[in-house]
């Protein structure tokens, strides 16, 4: 695939160049989803798979690393409201 | 909504196509660019994805290193390998359903 050129971005009209900043903005945001189920799925297979028997995930690893995702989530949630209401406390004194 | 983890395949080769004229030739440049930005995180999501496994995989297979990789070494690898892939998919179903679910309320 060929290089992009410096000169070829600046021959953008501005509408092409808004789209491709929104388009930039969109690939981002996905990019950020995927990191966190690549750190998800590091830190539940350890908890969830314990041994490897078979080539598939059973019924109860299944089970187990969607409630290991969900409890994470919570878990994130629960610290965060925890820690908003110290610091709002905190800033008002 | 589901990624597919090596990018958009739906976009055909843009910068192949000679183009005449001032519009097609911002569209080439423009679809070349994206192009070459699906191509990029693809890559690096999939080097993410073979170093994980890589590590995980190795934790759990590879007990006690010897001179070389055994057939029972190999097999196993095999296997968590796959379990991993599945494993990713379980989990990223269920994120992007929950994400979903908490920008609705």
């Amino acid at each position: 695939m060929s290089q992009i050129s410096k000169n070829d971005i600046s021959q953008l009209d501005e509408a092409s160049q808004v789209e491709l900043l929104k388009f930039v903005e969109s690939e981002n945001a996905k990019a950020k989803l995927q990191s966190s189920i690549h750190m998800f799925t590091d830190m539940c297979f350890k908890k969830c798979v314990p041994t490897i028997t078979m080539g598939s995930v059973s019924p109860a690893e299944s089970t187990c690393l969607a409630n290991c995702v969900d409890r994470f989530l919570d878990t994130n949630i629960f610290v965060v409201n925890k820690y908003v209401a110290f610091f709002f406390i905190q800033s008002r004194v | 909504m589901a990624f597919s983890l090596f990018g958009g395949s739906d976009k055909k080769d843009a910068g192949a196509a000679p183009t005449s004229g001032d519009s097609s030739n911002v569209n080439s440049i423009k679809e070349n660019l994206q192009a070459q930005i699906l191509q990029e995180i693809a890559l690096t999501n999939a080097t993410e994805l073979i170093s994980k496994i890589s590590s995980n995989c190795y934790e759990k297979c590879i007990l006690n290193p010897g001179s070389s990789l055994s057939a029972a070494d190999a097999a196993c690898l095999d296997q968590c390998s796959e379990k991993y892939i599945q494993a990713w998919n379980t989990i990223s179903r269920r994120y992007l359903a929950r994400v979903q679910s908490e920008s609705k309320n």
